[in-house]
């Protein structure tokens, strides 16, 4: 291939962790603890090559043991906090009981919701050609 | 009689200024009429100097970190003893369509007519890209080996290591091949890409970020 480095940097990466994702997706309920490798494997392929995830799928990858955290089979998720400000969403992994928060507060955003935050987009087609 | 009760006495040497700030504290707290009759003594005063202790400091409650799980933990998950017959083939057939396409993705198999040659002058670019590819869910042969009794095992990559690979088979029966020793032929579709097992030895992490020097001989 002469063009290797097509469209952006570490594209065969990111498809690449695109797939153990899917993947591990794809066995959650079949077989978890083979759940939990893919998750993990997408996970430690992003930290040898430096490459970010995005924050809303990061989230949904269990922070222990990596497995795909899908509500109702490997996850309980529910919210607690009498206020409407400070309600939070707890995710509670079922394979190694650890949880997560999150705030539910509609004032504060996350960045990358902002569309300001966008610098620039690469065109499908100029990655094809 | 207020100067008796202000501190113990010392050989310390100390400055006007200390003793100032003593008698200040001393006529906040006395009655007002006996102010006057304040006498410090400055042999009777000693400055105590020092920083809070480390314990006082460390007092405060950390967060509880998150901590990742231990390989007690992991053994104890059964991360690293898959069930040999738990695991069924036909589940299998979504991982591996799963990975058609990643890999016709990855190898850019749309753009190209076909497989290139030794002779062509990408033949390099595009066996590096072939060693550098995830192989979970891939459909594996091993066509020769050292090992004779390897030959002729087949089935789906369900877990890639760094020396070996567990192939579950058609009988559903998990396996587990050592690779340097192997020649394998990855089946993609109607392609048949033949690996050379010494070239994939290594941690399936890394794999992405790692440069793959001249290949090496083999002996077989
Ligand atoms: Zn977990």
């Amino acid at each position: 291939m002469a063009n290797k480095q097509k469209g952006c940097h570490g594209r065969d990466v990111f498809s690449r962790m695109n797939f153990l994702y899917q993947a591990s997706a794809l066995m959650v309920e079949k077989n978890p603890v083979l759940a939990c490798h893919y998750g993990n494997m997408c996970k430690s392929v992003g930290k040898k090559t430096v490459l970010r995830m995005e924050p809303e799928m990061k989230r949904t990858l269990c922070k222990v043991c990596g497995i795909v955290l899908k509500p109702g089979v490997s996850a309980e998720v529910q919210i607690n906090g009498y206020n409407e400000k400070d309600q939070m969403l707890t995710v509670v992994c079922t394979m190694c009981s650890s949880s997560k928060n999150f705030v539910l507060n509609s004032k504060y955003d996350m960045w990358l919701d902002n569309p300001r935050s966008v610098v620039e987009t690469i065109p499908e087609k100029k990655a094809e050609e | 009689m207020a100067s008796a009760s202000t501190e113990k006495s010392s050989k310390c040497t100390q400055l006007p200024a200390d003793i100032q700030q003593v008698k200040d504290t001393l006529s906040e707290v006395v009655h007002p009429l006996s102010r006057p009759a304040i006498n410090v003594i400055p042999d009777h005063v000693l400055v105590l100097t020092g920083t809070k202790s480390k314990k006082q400091l460390s007092r405060k409650k950390r967060a509880v970190k998150k901590k990742a799980l231990t390989r007690q933990n992991r053994i104890d998950m059964g991360f690293y003893s898959l069930p040999t017959k738990s695991l069924k083939y036909a589940d299998m057939l979504a991982l591996h369509n799963l990975w058609q396409g990643y890999m016709k993705e990855h190898l850019g198999l749309d753009a190209m007519e076909r497989v290139p040659d030794v002779a062509d002058p990408q033949y390099d670019g595009f066996s590096k890209l072939l060693v550098k590819a995830d192989l979970h869910g891939a459909k594996v042969l091993v066509t020769r080996s050292k090992c004779p009794s390897l030959v002729g095992i087949s089935g789906i990559v369900v877990i890639d290591t760094k020396n070996t690979l567990k192939i579950l088979g058609e009988d559903d029966k998990l396996r587990t091949v050592p690779k340097s020793e192997c020649i394998f032929v990855i089946e993609l579709g109607n392609l048949e890409l033949t690996v050379v097992g010494k070239h994939l030895t290594i941690r399936p992490a890394e794999r992405s970020v790692k440069k793959m020097k001249n290949f090496m001989d083999l002996d077989l």
